[in-house]
């Protein structure tokens, strides 16, 4: 009897670890599960994806990124994730406390369920002094790297790669999908025919290096502009003011001269005296436009626009931050005819 | 480093550009792309930071000073007699937060806490507040820590002093937990998991430690363990505002007379904050309370009381981005004499100039071991509290439930 019992036991155990085995192996998963931290990096796992993702994101469109509370619901999300996708460049501070929380280690830094999404994107203004003196600066550069186009083909590589490690026998699906995501980004943005003269990835490289408009006309190949490029050729030189440091990678991109921010220094309200400077600024350099996150509407912002007489533009700042931002594509579309 | 290999970079790439690639038309796209993508790898890996600079491998350290002034209405001595508190400045504790991965499997996390409550002859008490380690390789949604931590009783037992959202801690938690609340030394688990629809929660803690808590247990010598367990429902109400409703129990051993006696404090808890992604007149609002039940089986007490309650409630609104404003409201029976009880009022307001560094202004009205029912009044004491509480160093992401 008790030797009957240790055998079905043993069975029992040994088709249990079975079973648990081809459940937990990568080539077994019906659908990926994937936690992303922001709405636009949500989306890019979905074009990414297909069908062959469940997405679910942890932060909401309208809300600012640097401040997500880490509540049970996304800690809950993250314990069931096959998949973790986060900006990095220590934007999102609060995934380290949903990470250690949610108790899966297949989703931590460093596992093969992890995702650094900014990871290889041209980072800008790296702080050559790391000091809290500077306000709450990013010591690896300013993380707002999504708002602009030219980086969501590195964006959705590391996706795909990411979904390519726990996924791998779709590994071709993701492929593709990325091909046809990055094709779409740069056809948007510079249109179909200079992208086929050209190639996507150069002219993005020349649009970073500040030398796209004069290689354009070196070439003569300024009819063949479209896109973005195009719709927005009279942002190029445009003086603004935003509230944050967030919008330098748009500003790259697309020519937005941005004087100042409202923030004396990032993180940091304006004292008096930071005010007057930049109502003084403003003045002098015919600055007429603030440019605005929905998260950063209020009563700050309020009376530097109303002192210095300047048009305030609410644009989103993230997908599904405002009714038409619905995905990676609309974002820009919305970001651009807002300004 | 990095711009002068771009440079360098930059610099051979431009020279092959001007040559036969861009300036000629009859040059295949396929090279050109070649190049593009040659030129795009070696921009990233020139953007890379160097992999290792040598202190890496230290734990992260992040440093909590506590610093505070008040103001009182007659004397005010600490816990054990030998220093005046009242009417003076005292740095109350500066804490020292190591951590790091201690491998692949476990990350280990060091807070000490250095004190200066006492004679400014004497040397300062310096203290492990809490030290363990957390494995992370369990099964998806547990988490499991050892060594000396706070229990997971309630709510605020969990938060450090310079976390608390007022100067001090709430009555209920000083009777029924400890001055300082409850710190031990043991083991605990917590497994989380989603519930139905995104945005609900499930969240069970079951904890076994050394039964020497001197308010509940056994003290210093006790050799009793002492368990507890909590569940905490989480429900996201909609975009703007969740709630929290949480339930712990604990049990453990008291002595008398070489008798072991069941001793068990039942606590309810809730936490519901507003805080919509643009302000509506008001930032955001929080509402908690706590509820703590004693049951004791010591048929020799004689002035202690066999069974005592106690609750707090607190509420707080942020008015502008940097502002909270709120007060609270204490009450508790007092646990070694059963005709008094202790009430505390208070209101603050906070004005953070940034994440790390806070000041606070608070009052405190506490009716001191007032009677319960009827009779006169005990000793009041008002107390003015002004609070500067500053942080440096590589500061880890607030918990959820911090009322900021």
């Amino acid at each position: 009897m008790g030797q009957w019992t240790i055998a079905a036991l043993s069975r029992l155990f040994i088709s249990i670890l079975t079973a648990w085995m081809a459940l937990s192996s990568p080539a077994a998963l019906a659908e990926v599960r994937v936690a992303a931290t922001l709405p636009v990096l949500g989306d890019i796992v979905r074009q990414v994806g297909g069908q062959h993702v469940v997405v679910q994101t942890l932060a909401k469109g309208t809300e600012d990124p640097h401040y997500v509370i880490p509540r049970p619901s996304l800690i809950a999300t993250v314990s069931r994730a096959d998949l973790f996708v986060e900006m990095g460049l220590q934007l999102e501070l609060w995934t380290e406390r949903v990470l250690e929380s949610a108790g899966n280690s297949a989703v931590n830094p460093g596992a093969a369920g992890h995702v650094y999404a900014s990871a290889g994107v041209p980072v800008l203004e790296v702080p050559e002094k790391l000091t809290r003196a500077e306000g709450d600066i990013h010591p690896s550069g300013n993380p707002h790297v999504w708002l602009s186009p030219l980086n969501g083909p590195i964006l959705a590589a590391n996706i795909a790669a990411g979904l390519k490690r726990v996924d791998p026998e779709r590994a071709a699906d993701y492929d593709r999908n990325l091909e046809a995501f990055s094709g779409k980004v740069y056809d948007r943005m510079f249109g179909k025919a200079l992208v086929e003269k050209f190639g996507g990835e150069f002219l993005a490289g020349e649009v970073r290096r500040g030398t796209f408009h004069s290689f354009l006309a070196s070439k003569k190949a300024g009819d063949l502009l479209g896109g973005w490029m195009k719709e927005s050729a009279a942002l190029r030189g445009l003086r603004v003011v935003s509230y944050h440091k967030a919008w330098s990678y748009l500003s790259q991109t697309f020519g937005l001269d941005v004087r100042n921010t409202i923030e004396e220094k990032p993180g940091i309200q304006p004292s008096a005296a930071h005010r007057d400077r930049l109502l003084a600024q403003m003045k002098s350099e015919g600055v007429r436009v603030i440019i605005l996150a929905p998260f950063e509407v209020n009563t700050i912002s309020g009376r530097v626009a109303s002192m210095s007489g300047a048009r305030t533009v609410v644009v989103p700042a993230n997908v599904n931050g405002a009714a038409g931002a619905a995905d990676f594509f609309s974002l820009f579309d919305e970001i651009l005819a807002g300004i | 480093m990095n711009g002068f290999i771009r440079r360098i970079l930059m610099s051979a790439i431009v020279c092959c550009s001007s040559g036969p690639v861009f300036g000629a038309d009859d040059v295949s796209r396929e090279e050109i792309q070649a190049l593009q993508k040659r030129l795009t790898d070696l921009e990233r890996q020139a953007s890379k930071a160097p992999a290792f600079r040598g202190n890496e491998l230290n734990p992260r350290l992040t440093a909590f000073g506590d610093f505070v002034g008040r103001i009182d209405n007659r004397p005010v001595l600490n816990d054990d007699g030998t220093r005046e508190l009242s009417d003076r400045f005292n740095l109350r504790e500066v804490e020292l937060d190591l951590r790091a991965d201690v491998d692949p499997y476990a990350k280990g996390v060091f807070i000490v806490a250095i004190g200066q409550e006492d004679l400014p002859t004497q040397p300062t008490t310096i203290a492990v507040e809490e030290g363990y380690i957390t494995f992370t390789r369990l099964p998806r949604g547990m988490t499991a820590k050892a060594g000396k931590f706070k229990t997971s009783f309630g709510i605020l037992n969990r938060l450090h002093l310079h976390d608390l959202p007022q100067p001090t801690l709430p009555l209920p938690i000083q009777q029924f937990l400890g001055e300082e609340g409850m710190t031990e030394m043991g083991v605990s688990f917590d497994y989380v998991t989603p519930l139905g629809s995104l945005g609900r929660a499930l969240t069970l803690t079951a904890e076994a430690f050394n039964g020497e808590n001197t308010t509940q247990f056994g003290g210093d010598n006790s050799r009793d363990p002492a368990f507890l367990g909590r569940g905490k429902y989480f429900m996201e109400l909609d975009d703007e505002s969740f709630l929290e409703l949480g339930t712990s129990y604990m049990v453990g051993k008291r002595v008398t007379n070489n008798v072991h006696h069941t001793n068990e404090i039942l606590g309810g808890d809730f936490l519901y904050k507003w805080r919509p992604p643009q302000p509506k007149g008001l930032w955001s609002m929080v509402v908690q309370g706590e509820y703590f039940y004693m049951n004791r089986e010591d048929p020799t007490a004689q002035l202690d009381r066999r069974t005592a309650w106690g609750a707090y409630g607190l509420a707080q609104v942020q008015p502008y981005q940097r502002w909270f404003v709120g007060g609270r409201y204490d009450m508790a029976q007092v646990l070694d004499n059963r005709d008094r009880v202790e009430r505390k009022v208070g209101g603050f307001i906070s004005y953070y100039t940034t994440e790390f560094l806070r000041l606070r202004l608070g009052y405190e009205y506490q009716n001191v071991s007032g009677p319960e029912i009827g009779g006169l009044p005990g000793a009041d004491l008002s107390t003015v509290y002004a609070q500067i509480t500053f942080v440096f160093g590589s500061h880890p992401a607030e918990p959820y439930w911090f009322s900021k």
